[in-house]
Formats: structure tokens, sequence, C-alpha cells
């Protein structure tokens, strides 16, 4: 028989011991805090919207994998960065110095990344930027800086030899003057040359003027086997509602990179008939068979329908190749933090070293499919896509391995000190 | 061949820059309007213009396109009365209040569109769809039959309002009260209300402006008009503030000089080279073209 006094000494025993041990435990399991540079405003706000959520998911399914080493995952979300590198920096700065954030995924907007990658490196904080310029890896990259999705070069890399043989050599690309613009205009430009075809480039200033006409009409069609366009979202439909009533889409073949309308219902008269150069087909029936039990998870957690649209709103239409940036950098930090048991910012520079050259498998984590890190540029190379908008719905004409979107890159950052 | 398709491009080029002639033309003269019956510069001009193309946009669904556009600046102008009438009514202001007062004015009709979208919709730019598809063959290329419908339409109301201005009692009123506004005030013409009313046709004006333009700019968003004042305010000004000739004749100008430059100079310079242009008539002629 238990007395009162045993009973309370017993009781406060077992208190004490469960209190110290929470707390232990507590101690070991400090999150790991993944930031977000995130663009709530601006030209790239609905983006960064998705973006965001795709971190949440995908941290979701890290914590429910029991978290990276046995630490549970944190989404830190920074200020508003504004689509505006000065903001976004400055925004990059507080998530590292005052919000305590290990790594950093984002921005969408490639201005944005340029300015903050030389405080990602003096920071010593791994940083995946979101944009696709081409320059985030190569001059205005560093040691620190991470590139989990392609770039406008990977991806005219990957596509242009298709483009020469079924679409034609003598391009008339009319582009923005901004960074996403002017860095396709120029890399299809080197390839068209070297391939013997005409180039003809229309610049136009950013934002775009209010009436696209006179810049149509500059578009000499006797000289033009295919019209490129390099715009962001919203000037992309305004281009290309104006080419059609010039009644270019039957005209010639009319091309551009995904990104141009990743955020737009293809099911509009002035869509049918485009070709694009996407990372991952939007509807789940175009996905390769192989990767369509990773799609079908990618989707279920991002909240993602089959036709590519938000399970919530049915007409929003959603970036979902371009969320692969994002969802698939948290699990690049997660394999390569396991790989070096990484336990604080001192581990760091080992964790760059694992990414330099990492290879990574299909799986729930990767569902973009099969995939590998370039140690000197840092830039993942995944598998391209040509689609067609055919009767409102966009379909994938040809798979280009990602063998074929590797170019010889002018950087080594393998060689940089931490 | 080249002959022709040259032919070609001159058409529709002059077709275009005669439809935005006639479209800065509907800004321009209502800025020249409300500068010179009530000696300020409208710097929410501009804010009108974007709600003439937003309430446009959003009334269509349930009044369609062409009821929009009716509807649209009808409401703009009452709203301009009524604001003439709370900011004018009591008192009247130097140029430099005047010009700050309707600096607020566009700024808090810009918040005010941005709220509106972003609580209704969640995105601050939308789409515009032609209310029609009219393509036009001129050769080899097409010009859109809408446009022709807004030169119509914008060269309509320009020349009514050209007659009621010239021709009526009330024009004559105006006139007054642009020349002399002790003198008007004698002779018994209710200036207030005179230089509410000429507040109430230059907003009309701009969002008719707006609401006719959105389906050939293809969007609709509150920042929209912040360009379109700039350029509306170097129009009126070179034209000679308060002069509606002068303000009609520099919106041509400038509209065919861009148009021009775009198609056949540099479509990155041509804004700039239209506005230098503009610069340049200053230069010749400080008071502005029509001014004194």
């Amino acid at each position: 028989m238990l007395t009162r006094r045993e009973f309370l000494r017993t009781t406060t025993a077992a208190a004490m011991t469960f209190w110290l041990f929470g707390n232990i435990s507590r101690g070991q399991a400090q999150p790991i805090r993944i930031g977000h540079q995130l663009d709530r405003t601006g030209a790239v706000a609905l983006f960064g919207k998705w973006h965001n959520r795709a971190l949440e998911a995908a941290i979701k399914l890290v914590n429910d994998q029991r978290g990276i080493n046995g630490r549970p995952v944190e989404l830190v979300n920074s200020d508003d960065a504004q689509t505006k590198p000065d903001v976004g920096k400055d925004a990059f700065e507080k998530l590292v110095t005052q919000k305590r954030a290990d790594f950093v995924i984002g921005s969408v907007f490639s201005g944005t990344n340029i300015a903050t990658a030389p405080i990602a490196k003096s920071l010593k904080t791994v940083y995946f930027p979101q944009g696709i310029a081409t320059e985030i890896t190569e001059k205005f990259g560093n040691r620190y800086v991470f590139k989990s999705y392609h770039t406008v070069r990977a991806a005219i890399e990957a596509a242009h030899a298709w483009a020469f043989a079924n679409l034609g050599k003598r391009f008339t690309i009319v582009h923005s003057v901004i960074d996403f613009g002017r860095s396709q205009a120029e890399e299809w430009a080197e390839k068209i040359r070297a391939a013997g075809g005409s180039v003809q480039l229309i610049p136009v200033p950013f934002p775009a003027p209010s009436d696209l006409f006179p810049i149509i009409q500059r578009i000499d069609l006797s000289k033009t086997d295919v019209l490129y366009h390099a715009f962001t979202a919203v000037e992309t439909a305004r281009f290309l509602q104006a080419a059609f009533d010039q009644n270019l889409q039957s005209r010639v073949k009319v091309l551009g990179l995904i990104e141009g309308i990743d955020i737009l219902s293809t099911a509009e008269p002035w869509l049918e008939g485009t070709y694009f150069i996407s990372g991952y087909p939007r509807r789940a029936d175009q996905v390769p068979e192989e990767l369509r039990d990773f799609d079908r998870e990618y989707r279920r957690r991002v909240g993602i329908s089959a036709e590519g649209f938000s399970l919530e709103n049915p007409k929003e239409v959603v970036p979902i190749a371009d969320l692969f940036g994002s969802w698939q950098a948290v699990f690049l930090i997660k394999q390569a933090a396991e790989l070096v048991n990484w336990r604080g910012k001192a581990d760091t520079p080992a964790l760059i070293q694992a990414l330099e050259g990492l290879t990574m498998p299909p799986s729930v984590n990767f569902p973009q499919g099969a995939q590998f890190l370039r140690a000197q540029d840092h830039l993942v190379f995944h598998d391209h896509y040509v689609e067609r908008v055919e009767n409102g719905r966009l379909t994938v004409l040809a798979r280009l391995p990602r063998e074929q979107s590797l170019y010889k890159t002018s950087v080594d950052y393998t060689k940089e000190e931490f | 061949m080249g002959v022709r398709v040259n032919m070609d491009l001159w058409l529709v080029t002059l077709l275009n820059a005669l439809v935005w002639g006639l479209l800065w033309a509907l800004l321009a003269l209502g800025l020249s309007l409300i500068y010179g019956t009530l000696r300020a510069l409208n710097l929410a001009h501009g804010a009108f213009y974007m709600l003439g193309a937003l309430l446009s946009w959003a009334l269509t669904p349930t009044l369609s396109f062409w009821g929009a556009i009716l509807a649209a600046p009808a409401i703009v102008g009452l709203m301009g009365v009524g604001l003439a009438r709370l900011l004018w009514g009591k008192r009247e202001h130097d140029s430099l209040t005047a010009l700050l007062l309707t600096f607020g004015i566009m700024l808090i009709l810009q918040q005010l569109a941005t709220i509106f979208l972003q609580t209704t919709t969640g995105s601050l730019r939308h789409s515009v769809v032609s209310p029609l598809r009219w393509p036009i063959p001129v050769g080899d290329r097409f010009y859109e039959g809408y446009r022709l419908i807004v030169a119509a339409i914008a060269g309509g109301v320009l020349a009514g309002f050209w007659g009621l201005w010239s021709r009526t009692r009330w024009g004559c009123a105006l006139r007054a009260v642009c020349d002399n506004r002790a003198l008007a005030r004698v002779v018994g013409i209710p200036v207030l209300w005179a230089q509410a009313g000429a507040f109430g046709v230059g907003a009309a004006l701009a969002a008719l402006a707006g609401a006719l333009v959105g389906p050939i700019t293809r969007e609709v968003s509150p920042t929209m008009g912040v360009e379109v004042v700039l350029v509306s305010v170097l129009i009126a000004v070179a034209g000679g503030l308060g002069s509606l000739g002068g303000a009609f004749a520099v919106a041509f100008f400038y509209s065919f000089a861009e148009n021009l430059l775009t198609a056949f100079a540099d479509p990155m310079l041509a804004r700039a080279g239209a506005l230098l242009a503009i610069g340049l008539i200053l230069l010749i002629r400080p008071q502005g073209v029509g001014g004194e």
C-alpha cells in the first residue's frame, strides 16, 4: 500500500524526469529553418503565392519523412520582396540575420536573384533562386547559389535542335528588354546563327507599350518561319492577342517558353496552335508513364488538378513545372544534409560539396524525373518537353532528354573559397 | 511587292496614329478644359481614365460592352462634378494647392481601385477581351475593325463637344469662365456650377478614353493611368494650357510621331522620340501651340 508521502515523492520524481527529458529532446530537435524570399506583390506575385504553397507542401512531406537528420523543418517567410531587387535583397538579409533561416529559397524574379547572390555568399547561406535568367548560374552566381530548376539557356539548349528541324530556322524574336526576355533573345540568336538560320530581333521596352499593334507591324513575314516571343505572363497574353489580330498564328509557327503562359488558361483562340518549351507537362495524362505515381502524389500535396488548375479554384492555372524549383530545393537540402549529417552553419561547406554533382533518381521527392546537379555551375539538369496547344489544351509533342540540355559552362564554382 | 508591302505598312500605321490621336485628344481636351475653367492642372486625369477602363470592364458582364462604355463615363463624370463641388465649392485654390489636391485624388482613386480588385478578384491586372473580332484586310496585313469604331465614337464625341463649346449657351458660359471668372460671375453665370460641370465633362472624356482603350491595350490595372497622365499633361501644356484647339493639334502630332517611330525606326526610342518632339514645340513656342 502506497503512503501519501511515497505517492507524492514518486509522482514528483516522474514529473521531473519527464520535464528533464522533454527539454533535452526539445533541444535536440531544434528545427531547421528554410526561408522563402517571397514576392507577395508585383509582377511575379502569383508565382510567389504558388511557390510558397509548394514549399509548405514539401516541408510537410519532409516532416512526414521524419524531417532532416531527425530534426523538424520549419518554413520562414520573408517580408514582401515586392518583385523589386533591392527590396528582395533586404528581405533575404533579414531572413538570415533576424529570422535565422538556415537556407533560403526564392524569389521568382531574376533581378532579385542577381541582387541577392552576393549577400548569400557574404552571409554564408545556401540560396536557391527561382528566376530562370541564365546569368544566375554564370557570371552572377557563386558557391552558395544553386539552381534547382532550369535556366533559359538549358531550356533553349534542349529544344533548339527540335525547333530547327520541325519549325524552321528563320526566326523573328520579339522580346521584352528585362533579363528574362533579353537572355532568351541572345541565346536563340546565337543558336540560330550557328545553325545557318536568320534572325530578326525586335526588342520591346518594359513595361511594354499600351498598344502592341505597331510592334507587330515590324515583323517581316516574308523572312519568318518562327515567331518567338519572350515576355512575362500578362504581356505574353497581350502580345499573342495582338498577333492573333494579324492572323499570325496561322501564318507562321509561334514558339515561346512555357513561363510566358504559366499562369494562363490555354483555352483561348489566340493560343491555339502555338508551341511551348516546358520543363514538365501541365496535364497529368501527358506525363510520362513511369512518373505518373509521383505526379499524382505531387499534385495532391500541392493542390493541383489533373488538368493543371488549383483544386480550390478551378479557374486558377497553377505554374506546375515552375514549382519544382522550390519543391525540389527542399529535397536537395534534405538529401545533402543527411549525407553530411549537417548540424548547423559550420557544416554548410560540407553540404555544398555534397550538393555539387548530386544525382537524384525519380521519386515523390523528385517527381520531375531523374536529374543531376552539375558541380561547376550548380545547375540541375532535367528533361524538357515541347508542347502545343491543341483544341485548347497543351499536348506533348516531344520529350527532350536532360543530356540534350547540357551546355558548356563558363564558370567553375568548385574552385571558389567558401 | 516591296512597294506594296510598304504601302500597306504606311496605311495601317497612319490609321492607327489617327485612332490614337483621337484618344489622346479626348484626354488632352478634358485636361485643358479643366485647366481653363479651374486653373487646376488635373493630375487625377489618369485615375479617371483608369476608372473608366475598370468600370467598363466590371460592368460589361451586366450591361454588355456597349452599355458599359456609356455607363462608365457617366459615373465618372458625375463623380467629377461631385469632387469639384466638394473641393472648389467653398473656396478657390491657387495652382499649387490645386495640383496637390488633384494629386491626392489620384492616389486615393488608385488605392481604392487596388483594394477593389484585390478583394474581389485577388489579382491587380486583368485581361480585356475585344467586344468584336473584325479584322479588315489591308493588303497583306489586317486592321482591327474595333479600332475604327473607337475612332468613330471618339471623333463623334469630340465633334459633339466642339459643337456644344462653340454654338450653345453652355459653351458660351464656359468660355466666359475660362476668359474671366470675375466678369462671368458679374454677368450672372453660375461659375461654381460651370467649373464643376467642366470638371465632370473632363473626367467623363478621360473615362470614355479609358473605356474605349481597354480592348486595344487588352488589360486593366490600377496603375494604367500613371503613364497616360504624364503624356496627357505634356500634350496639354504643349498645346497651350486651356487651349482646346492646341491640345487637339498636339495630341495628333504626338500620336503620329509615336506610331511612325515605332513602325519605321526603333520601338525602344519611339516614346522618347515623340516626347522629345513635344519638347521641341515648347522650346520653339514656350506658351504652347494655342497659348497666348
